[in-house]
């Protein structure tokens, strides 16, 4: 057996601490203000709840239970996973629409004057208003939502993808088509890597609006999701419950956020890294 | 005469944004042999581009034809720009493995070609780390992995500096010499035109009519201090000058 002397085992312990150090010197101030803000946040709600003492502002503690109670009892598991479901939905079926849209509107003059008034119409549209339509339109099923949050999304995503595709270079297209490039060589050389940015952030942005129109169905029309279990806990005036059930999935929208989106970008854009070393 | 690539009376009218319209070339015929490299030069907005448009199919004529003919019943084209016009998120390699295998070339053909513009160390680097000159070495690369019939090179050297530049002419030399597809080169350097081409065709006029075709009788590998080669930048730059008082 081998028998590590204080030395060495100070030398393994500075060898280690050393990248450790590195990596908080690094971390701590992209993560610091945010710390800071939320810090904050929860002291300035103490302190609000302390000065009113009413059950409209409910202390930190009553929150923090309340989270407790729902996370606990899978409650939130459930919701969310049903409500985060209905999104996945609506956001596949909005960039099949968003595509086509984009596709013809950067390729075409005439579809681009031919589709401008729809998605001017449907970046004005609240998503209320698609919420309230669908429930009439098509009842209390998983159809209303996922079409709802389409409707709600298609437009920005098709912008989105519309200006990325426009601001390909055209001398990367010229030389894509000298070399003879296939069509799936375009599309993994040329196009997906040039509109990545753009893609980004219709994604993101399509997945904050498509929560919002997607709790407003749930509000209205459906018996599970979040929007449903927000109001439950309105109709019983339970200010706790509402913020613990915001909160719970304002953590699992970062966590996507922070988890997913951040970590396909960061992959698909080493190259920028790479190419700067 | 067996060609590569073949201009028979073609003619070109561009449209300007006023609605103008700009005749650039009318009833223009020009014949590349096989494994002969022409250089076109002329005044700027004279055509010469436009000629390599043509070959490249980026443009189509309005009259007349445009033959690329090659051993193949698809003849490869090969084309380095003024900028090198790599995909910046692709490696080195990579960059040149796609127009290999979009040609459905030898893949070994890659590797050999960067060993060959001397940046084999340099495989997994990103266009972006490179130098302009670097950047346009894999560019030749790119051109030449993809076994060419023809060559399409649009002043391949002009935004790079003469140190460089003539490094390039040098390795652009070496791999004609080599390789010996048939090429254009379009270029406003005349000394350049002399040192690389097999033939210099000086186009003038509006639309462009070819104003003189001048031979260079010197085999390669050749010398860019060759006597010779300056006595052609001097016969050229008189026919270009003389083209110029004809308006």
């Amino acid at each position: 057996m081998t028998v590590l002397s204080e030395r060495d085992l100070a030398r393994v312990s500075r060898r280690t601490a050393a990248p450790l150090r590195a990596a908080v010197a690094v971390l701590l101030p992209r993560l610091l203000p945010g710390v800071l803000f939320c810090l904050l946040l929860v002291a300035g709600w103490h302190v609000m709840a302390a000065r009113w003492r009413s059950p409209l502002i409910p202390d930190i503690d009553a929150i923090g239970a309340a989270v407790v109670d729902i996370v606990a009892s899978g409650d939130a598991a459930l919701q969310i996973g049903t409500t985060l479901g209905r999104i996945v939905l609506g956001l596949l079926l909005a960039f099949v629409v968003a595509l086509v849209v984009g596709l013809a509107s950067a390729r075409n003059r005439f579809a681009k004057a031919f589709f401008e008034p729809a998605l001017l119409l449907g970046l004005t549209v609240p998503g209320l208003v698609w919420a309230l339509l669908c429930v009439i339109w098509f009842g209390l099923s998983l159809k209303t939502s996922v079409i709802a949050i389409a409707l709600g999304i298609a437009p920005a995503l098709a912008v989105n993808l519309a200006q990325g595709l426009e601001a390909v270079d055209p001398q990367l297209i010229e030389t894509a088509h000298v070399y003879r490039l296939r069509f799936w060589q375009r599309l993994r050389v040329l196009w997906l890597p040039a509109i990545l940015p753009f893609l980004m952030a219709g994604m993101r942005l399509a997945f904050s609006l498509a929560w919002k129109v997607v709790v407003l169905v749930e509000v209205f029309g459906l018996s599970t999701g979040v929007g449903y279990a927000l109001n439950s806990a309105f109709i019983s005036q339970d200010v706790a419950a509402v913020l613990a059930w915001t909160l719970v999935f304002a953590l699992v929208v970062a966590a996507i956020e922070y988890g997913l989106f951040q970590v396909v970008e960061r992959r698909l854009t080493q190259w920028k890294r790479k190419a700067l070393v | 005469m067996s060609t590569s690539l073949r201009f028979d009376n073609v003619d070109k009218t561009f449209v300007r944004p006023g609605g103008e319209a700009e005749p650039v070339l009318r009833d223009f015929s020009l014949a590349v042999a096989p494994g002969e490299l022409v250089a076109i030069v002329g005044p700027s907005g004279i055509g010469k581009s436009t000629l390599l448009h043509l070959a490249a199919g980026l443009e189509t004529p309005d009259s007349g034809s445009v033959a690329v003919e090659g051993a193949r019943p698809q003849p490869r084209v090969g084309m380095v720009f003024q900028q090198a016009r790599l995909f910046d998120w692709l490696n080195v390699a990579d960059n040149i493995a796609v127009a290999v295998d979009a040609a459905s070339a030898d893949i070994k053909r890659a590797r050999q070609m960067l060993s060959a513009v001397g940046l084999a160390r340099h495989a997994h680097s990103y266009p972006l780390s490179l130098s302009g000159g670097q950047r346009q070495r894999v560019a030749l690369a790119r051109a030449f992995a993809i076994q060419p019939d023809i060559v399409l090179l649009d002043e391949p050297f002009s935004a790079l500096d003469e140190l460089t530049a003539r490094r390039l002419r040098l390795l652009l030399q070496d791999l004609w010499t080599e390789h010996r597809p048939s090429g254009l080169l379009v270029t406003h350097n005349t000394l350049e035109a002399a040192f690389l081409a097999d033939r210099v065709v000086v186009l003038a006029g509006k639309p462009a009519h070819i104003a003189r075709v001048i031979d260079v009788r010197r085999s390669r590998p050749r010398q860019a201090e060759d006597a010779q080669f300056f006595d052609l930048h001097r016969e050229i730059l008189a026919t270009l000058e003389h083209g110029a008082s004809w308006g």
